[in-house]
């Protein structure tokens, strides 16, 4: 039988094991139907140094996690990503959701790969990769997943500054016609 | 008599899959070494146009990433955004979501059964479920409009109601589906050739779909209980008590994770939809169906919202995830997708290992990422680099001769 520890237990203990390299927790709570099941998700923030040690001890110390997938986000000056785990699946009304973000400044886009720890999360790694540019070191797969081979280089789908994919035409057509100005 | 090892790429051009899929298999003689998975070739890029448009158009298409889950993805997206922007939804609504996302579980396990009845070479069952699914197919016209793309789903609740009429209409289809479940679950479940085509054929150990991360009926038939309705009761679900089908209620024995395995538990999970959707329809609250019916206002106080929110259901496949952001503009900040085959399409890699090529169609059907036609598969020998084009039909002929050679049929 597998030990159910509340939210805020998981914050408890995270927060007892890595002091303030937890930078931030919060439980988000929506409440359900006519009894009123309350689905709770915890939204941690945390230091880039202790992301794979996190994960690891979550694995290892709360439960086996399933990977559901690692949203990136671009946020301007930085790029967050968020690591979806679920825990407690399989026992009724137990399941909870952890949300583990990170914020990479752009000019060191790196994580860890994860798929030593949970093979499952290949493919969302690899995303991380071909649609927003974050170097997954270790990973055990070369992309791109979704991609075609003969995509361009250097610029990435999700990105929202120069790199996105939509400069890329507007390089093309200066360099090309000499236009400045980059129109299409 | 001699074995050699040559590879077999099939793919990547397959309309049937919902995400495109390119397999390449090492095989030794007729048995599989190994097999490698690529994915993307029509990636819609569907994710980046979203986030080019404001939330109540991306509800539309959404809806638009998979024809047959097209009511989970807009559901997973709707709660998404709902999380973000803290917007409660009616009791009413609820209960009306949770229907129609029960008709569309029977729909889709109905026309996976047809799909690996077809398979297998047993073409009359394929006929006989897809009638039987007709019949769902009707209900969900006669509700929404739409046979698919139901466009039912709103930020704040539903766009249309159950009307007296329609009752009339749902309770028929229940007693019609409860005296059907009974001859379907005789004529899959107890065939011997059935049985000899999927039992023990593509094994998914419990260990490898923990570690794979595996999601709905396919982690369901290797022992997991895991089920997002019953672990994380969202919606009306909170109020219905739904639990998690394993292969082990039918067949008494340890669940092995085989084709077999998850046949059964999509068979059973109509029989439990069946029980849903009645326990729906005697409870059904009667009050508003959308929060803010008035879309301009609706839109602005989306435009006004931020915040960051997740949407987990459970599609007919399995577990469907999307992720929202919104930051006070008129358009999402960002949305991310993740289907239910995306997190099943690696449990593949162990499935096929040791297996025949003959029962590559049912293996890839046993997922359900719905094989409808096979494109054309290459042959390549190894050993003098020489190819030839083998194409889906010839596969699907090999399938079938191997149901015909179990069953001593010529």
């Amino acid at each position: 039988m597998r030990k159910i520890r509340s939210p805020e237990e998981i914050i408890e203990f995270l927060k007892e094991k890595y002091g303030e390299k937890i930078i931030s927790a919060e439980i988000k709570e929506r409440v359900e139907g006519t009894s009123g099941v309350k689905l709770r998700d915890l939204w941690i923030t945390v230091d880039r140094e202790i992301l794979k040690e996190l994960i690891k001890s979550l694995h290892e110390e709360i439960d086996f996690l399933h990977v559901s997938v690692i949203t990136p986000i671009d946020m301007g000056e930085n790029i967050e990503v968020v690591y979806h785990f679920c825990v407690y699946y399989g026992i009724p009304s137990s399941e909870c959701v952890i949300n583990v973000k990170v914020s990479l400044p752009k000019d060191n886009l790196e994580v860890s790969t994860i798929t030593d720890i949970i093979p499952g999360a290949l493919f969302s790694e690899l995303d991380l990769q071909d649609m927003m540019g974050i170097k997954v070191i270790g990973i055990p797969e070369r992309g791109p997943l979704f991609l075609p081979d003969e995509f361009p280089k250097e610029f990435y789908p999700w990105r929202k500054d120069e790199k996105n994919i939509d400069n890329f035409g507007k390089e093309i057509i200066i360099n090309s016609e000499g236009n400045k100005n980059g129109d299409i | 008599m001699e074995t050699y090892s040559c590879s077999l790429p099939i793919g990547p051009i397959h309309p049937a899959f919902k995400e495109p899929v390119r397999l390449s298999f090492i095989l030794e003689g007729e048995r599989i070494k190994d097999v490698k998975v690529r994915v993307g070739w029509t990636h819609r890029g569907i994710e980046y146009l979203g986030m080019r448009r404001n939330p109540i158009q991306t509800i539309y298409l959404a809806e638009r990433i998979c024809g047959i889950c097209s009511n989970s993805h807009p559901l997973a997206f709707v709660r998404a955004v709902e999380n973000a922007a803290s917007i409660e939804v009616p009791l009413r609504a609820q209960y009306i979501r949770v229907f129609i996302a029960e008709l569309e579980r029977i729909h889709s396990h109905m026309l996976w059964a047809g799909v690996l009845a077809h398979e297998m070479g047993f073409d009359s069952l394929l006929f006989y479920t897809w009638k039987v699914r007709e019949k769902v197919m009707d209900t969900l016209e006669y509700l929404t409009g739409n046979r698919v793309n139901y466009a039912m789903l709103m930020i704040g609740g539903v766009r249309r109601d159950i009307t007296q009429e329609g009752y009339r209409f749902i309770k028929e289809t229940i007693v019609y589906y409860r005296e059907m479940m009974d001859k379907i679950k005789e004529t899959i479940l107890e065939d011997q050739s059935v049985m000899l085509r999927t039992r023990g054929v593509g094994i998914l150990t419990k260990e490898d779909a923990l570690k794979l991360s595996a999601v709905g009926p396919t982690a369901r038939a290797s022992g997991i209980p895991l089920d997002v309705r019953q672990d994380y009761p969202y919606e009306a679900y909170a109020d219905i008590s739904v639990k998690a089908i394993t292969p082990d209620i039918y067949t008494h024995e340890e669940p092995i994770g085989d084709s077999y395995d998850k046949t059964v538990v999509r068979i059973l999970e109509v029989e439990q939809s069946l029980d849903i959707l009645e326990a729906v329809i005697d409870n059904l609250p009667e009050g508003p169906i959308v929060k803010e019916a008035n879309l301009n206002k609706l839109l602005i106080q989306l435009r006004r919202a931020k915040g960051e929110g997740v949407g987990r259901i459970e599609a007919p496949r399995g577990e469907d995830i999307h992720y929202a952001r919104l930051e006070g503009v008129e358009n999402l900040h960002t949305w991310r997708a993740r289907a239910p085959t995306y997190a099943n399409l690696l449990t593949w890699i162990p499935m096929y290992k040791d297996q025949e090529v003959a029962d590559i169609p049912v293996i890839a059907a046993s997922i359900d990422p719905c094989i409808a036609c096979m494109d054309r598969v290459t042959f390549v020998d190894a050993r003098s680099g020489g190819e030839r084009i083998v194409t889906g039909e010839e596969l699907h002929k090999m399938s079938v001769e191997k149901s015909r050679k179990l069953r001593g049929v010529k």
